[in-house]
């Protein structure tokens, strides 16, 4: 421990995430420099290009692994995995933005500065190895995304659901740091066992192990503490029944902002989660399967049944995420302290990577197809009627997402969901397993509304589309597909990816 | 290790891609390569039959290859006495059911698009012997299917193909659960975990599953079945979808999807797990005899021919899961070669149903009457596809119908007592609706100007009539294929 803790700054292994905070303030003097309301377009060419000198720069120190920053973060394996989902996700959703901030007229250099301070906030959150750390992860992205929400000003959906984001995430902050608190303090009250001295205590994850390895009795202050801080994971991952904020943040954030929300904080937040779960918590792991079990029946079933019913393809998204923050909970409960058997994680990684994917290019479409973004919610299921006559290719595209989104080969949403339902059954979760593959059964019929619409009834509403597909969606759109089909078929590498990274958290 | 069975089964797939070059205008032209397509896999597919040694019950034109080697997936193709027909079935039936396409105007890429690939998730299936694998081309039918359905059928298409789809699906992930369970466990020495059917039935075999396991993964697996096949209760998405499908979707979907059902309960659900046969042997044959009277008596009271046939379905795979779960060689033949007949017969039955579709947009009894002396040639053809429907000596229905209910007798005598109230009633419903369309005065004077058969359509015909024959008076051709793989079955 001592070692760590004098292990210096290694700033080549942080460097992808001081570039990210560098790009960031370039970003802001472009926009300084510029004149008001030509500088978005400057702004957004600096930022993806510095995405991909961030990108470059983890590609370049894959190797230099280790803790940095004094012991604070540690860059391992899982980190560069996450480190490349959430760029990449940050990258997409940058580039899909322009004309559509515009079209929104909130056309302003904040939007994408935001979005890079939010990627640094993700960042800290899956590198972090200490509680403190993760927590200032958790606040600084939270704080960009409550502002992001907001950014529609003249839509009162997006004002309310930044409002009743940030109050909420404000009880979540309250949790986690109190029970950050309980824990530091409940650690420095136990005796190590056999002698008389104290534990130091802690917020390290590391030491925190240590901890629950040696200690024969925890403390109560202690399991309520843990509690706390599962608590306000839950939450930010949007695990029923703390979902509350995410339909209507979701519902109210420019579409871009739903699309990244529901996929790289989603992935952040379940990062620190395995992390801290299964590296700190570890060996009292058995204690919470049971509520998570539960937890994970009720997200899949809830996120369903109200998805089933929207009319709106953003909502029903927004509620199917919650249906998948389910699956990935399932395959969560398959850890059991002290086996090397690590796919349970592993999985999660696989499907955290492909749901970003697909959900992306998902939204993407919908942006292009939605013909009423002056209204509150619009993104109506009946703007898709007829699409595969009107075009083709963004038909196409549409149905490759909603498949996989659905978990139908050959799709790679389908082995996602695969190993996802693998790892349940390998733990011994064949119930869990049996209501997922009814729950995903039951999703199949959302997804085909969409594909009903666009290839089966004809278009009865001539308006155009508000955006239209000129420009920037359909490259993203058709990046993602060829991705989803490809690992569909080969998915062999990034399985190995994240089979490799969830190695790190043992 | 050759590629021949890839070959088989992916040369759909190219075809499907190769249409994409042509534009959409160009309609005949699409349709002539696909059928240069079906008929290409059809040349290559059929040397299987002459090649195949029919006195080994082992897997021939073996390929493995490894696909996801971290998770146990492999890619294997094989082909043994019971895949063999069925697949030289499907790749028959490509050709025919494209000439049988010619009513389709809309979007002809597409159409040709999804039959293609269609085709290749129906060979896949046939072949694959990875559990995985199976898994995954036994999902990728559907997709196809969903489309021939819901954009190219009839006016409650969407209704149809969405039921169709969520029915499938509820089934086949029961299934993915327990392929999953039996993978975790079953631990072979030396192998580990694994999805390759082969080993997992050789170490079955010596250390059979515990019995309370074998009854829930026979359960699971016989659901996916059941729905697929469909049995009774489960059919009822069945009507709606060939009612819906354009001709040549109903065709496939008598001719080779339904088969994959019982396809599946041979393969995987009866010898994989046998307590599970013995515990819910009484339970099939049961839901095979109603499903057998109960379609049956459906079918008599239908004014629709299309929903008529559509019932009688259900009847005739009645009996192909009464002679399995008869459990005797002949039954079992006979279950066996009854899929092939359904497949020839049915499959004629519904292009017949669509010529005069094709003529009056029609397909209620009541519209028709009397046109056999205005298409004589059509009226000997449905007579002929139609007494072998029925089950007349001379005919292919009566060679598996015969030798279902002789080896359910041996095993289940009142079984087959009841199923061969089937056959009669199967008279009643077939030769009723044959006076009503074919015989009297012309009703209908809508009726008077309907051509005879066309070119393409005797296309379409012919090749099915001749095997119709052929199976009715010389079976042993293709019962020799069968023989034993089934005597290994029943091991």
């Amino acid at each position: 421990m001592n070692e760590t803790l004098t292990a210096g700054m290694h700033v080549g292994r942080i460097l992808p995430e001081i570039l990210v905070v560098v790009v960031a303030m370039v970003a802001i003097l472009v926009d300084v420099i510029l004149p008001r309301g030509r500088s978005t377009g400057a702004v957004r060419f600096v930022s993806l290009l510095g995405l991909i000198v961030v990108l470059g720069a983890s590609f370049m120190q894959r190797d230099n692994l280790g803790p940095a920053f004094g012991g604070m973060v540690l860059v391992d394996n899982f980190t560069l995995f996450f480190r490349v989902i959430l760029t990449f996700v940050t990258f997409m959703v940058i580039f899909v933005s322009e004309r559509y901030i515009e079209l929104l007229k909130m056309r302003i250099a904040e939007y994408y500065l935001m979005l890079l301070f939010a990627l640094f906030g993700m960042m800290l959150m899956v590198m972090g190895q200490d509680l403190l750390i993760i927590f200032l992860g958790i606040e600084t992205m939270s704080v960009c995304l409550y502002t992001l929400v907001g950014l529609s000003r003249h839509k009162m959906t997006s004002n309310e659901g930044a409002l009743k984001y940030l109050l909420l995430g404000a009880f979540t902050t309250g949790f986690f740091i109190f029970g950050i608190a309980m824990l530091y303090g409940s650690i420095g009250l136990t005796e190590i066992p056999g002698t008389s001295q104290h534990y130091a205590p802690t917020t390290r994850i590391d030491s925190i192990m240590v901890f629950f390895m040696t200690v024969n009795h925890v403390p109560m202050l202690t399991w309520i503490g843990v509690a706390f801080i599962m608590i306000a994971f839950l939450f930010k991952a949007a695990i029923v029944p703390f979902h509350w904020w995410s339909p209507d943040a979701y519902e109210g954030a420019p579409t871009t902002i739903t699309a990244f929300m529901s996929t790289a904080p989603k992935a952040a937040a379940f990062a620190a989660f395995l992390r801290v779960f299964y590296t700190g918590f570890g060996t009292i792991a058995v204690e919470w399967t049971q509520i998570l079990w539960w937890l994970a029946v009720i997200t899949m079933t809830v996120g369903n049944l109200m998805a089933l019913r929207q009319d709106s393809v953003k909502r029903m998204l927004a509620f199917s995420s919650i249906t998948h923050a389910g699956y990935l909970l399932m395959a969560f409960l398959s850890f059991r302290p002290g086996s090397s058997d690590m796919n349970g994680a592993a999985a999660i990684l696989f499907y955290l990577a492909v749901y970003a994917i697909m959900n992306i290019g998902a939204f993407v479409l919908a942006i292009g197809v939605n013909k009423d973004e002056e209204k509150e919610i619009g993104y109506s299921f009946d703007d898709f009627k007829g699409l595969a006559s009107r075009k083709p290719l963004p038909a196409f595209l549409m149905l490759i997402f909603m498949l996989a989104l659905a978990g139908i080969p050959p799709t790679a949403g389908f082995f996602g969901k695969y190993y996802l339902f693998r790892s349940a059954v390998e733990a011994g979760y064949v119930g869990l397993a049996v209501i997922g593959v009814l729950n995903s059964a039951a999703s199949v019929y959302y997804y085909l509304r969409v594909v009903v619409n666009m290839y089966m009834r004809k278009e009865d509403d001539e308006r155009p589309a508000s955006l239209g597909f000129n420009g920037d969606l359909i490259p993203v759109a058709i990046l993602c597909a060829l991705l989803i089909l490809a690992l569909g078929i080969r998915p062999g590498m990034l399985l190995t990816a994240a089979q490799v990274s969830v190695l790190s958290l043992m | 290790m050759s590629l021949w069975l890839t070959a088989i089964v992916f040369i759909p797939t190219l075809g499907a891609l190769l249409l994409l070059v042509f534009p959409e205008t160009q309609g005949k032209l699409i349709r002539t390569v696909t059928f240069i397509v079906m008929a290409l896999d059809f040349a290559i597919s059929l040397p299987l039959f002459f090649l195949f040694d029919a006195s080994s019950p082992n897997f021939q034109f073996m390929e493995v290859y490894e696909w996801v080697p971290s998770l146990g997936i492999k890619y294997i193709l094989g082909v043994d006495g019971i895949s063999l027909l069925l697949v030289l079935l499907t790749t028959f039936l490509g050709p025919i059911v494209v000439l049988g396409s010619t009513s389709i105007k809309k979007s002809l890429r597409g159409y040709f698009g999804a039959m293609l690939i269609l085709q290749t998730g129906m060979l896949g299936t046939f072949l694959s012997l990875d559990l995985f694998l199976f898994y995954i081309f036994w999902e990728v039918m559907l997709i196809p299917m969903y489309f021939l359905i819901g954009v190219w059928g009839g006016v409650e298409r969407i209704y149809a193909a969405v039921k169709f789809f969520i029915y499938t699906m509820v089934g086949s992930l029961l299934m993915l659960v327990g392929i999953i369970w039996i993978y975790f466990n079953i631990t072979i020495p030396d192998v580990g975990h694994t999805f390759d059917y082969l080993a997992l039935m050789e170490h079955t075999r010596n250390m059979p599953l515990p019995v309370t396991a074998q009854l829930w993964l026979f359960a699971a697996f016989a659901l996916a079945f059941a729905i697929k096949v469909p049995m009774f209760p489960f059919h009822t998405w069945l009507p709606d979808a060939h009612v819906q499908a354009p001709t040549a979707g109903s065709v496939i979907l008598a001719g080779v999807l339904l088969k994959m059902g019982t396809y599946g309960y041979v393969r995987f659900a009866m010898p994989m797990f046998p307590e599970g046969v013995d515990y819910f042997r009484p339970l099939m044959l049961t839901l095979a005899v109603i499903g057998i009277i109960y379609g049956a008596m459906v079918s008599i009271v239908q004014v629709d021919m299309k929903k008529l046939v559509a019932y009688s379905s259900v009847s005739h795979l009645g009996f192909v899961m009464l002679g399995l779960f008869a459990l005797t060689p002949e039954g079992v033949t006979g279950a066996m070669i009854q899929m092939i007949n359904h497949g020839l017969s049915t499959g004629a039955l519904f292009l017949l149903v669509g010529v005069v579709y094709d003529r009056r947009h029609t397909r209620m009894i009541a519209e028709y009457g009397g046109i056999a002396k205005i298409m004589p040639w059509y009226a000997a053809v449905f007579m002929l596809v139609m007494l072998s429907s029925v089950g007349v000596p001379g005919l292919n229905g009566f060679v598996g119908e015969f030798m279902i209910l002789i080896g359910t007798y041996e095993t289940a005598p009142l079984a087959a007592v009841l199923g061969a109230s089937g056959v009669i009633l199967a008279a009643v419903y077939l030769l009723w609706m044959y006076r009503r369309v074919f015989f009297g005065e012309i009703t209908n004077p809508a009726n008077k100007s309907m051509p005879d058969l066309k070119i393409a359509e005797w296309a379409s015909l012919l090749p099915l009539i001749v095997f119709i024959i052929w199976i009715g008076v010389y079976p042993n051709t293709f019962l020799s294929k069968m023989t034993v793989a089934i005597e290994h079955f029943l091991k």
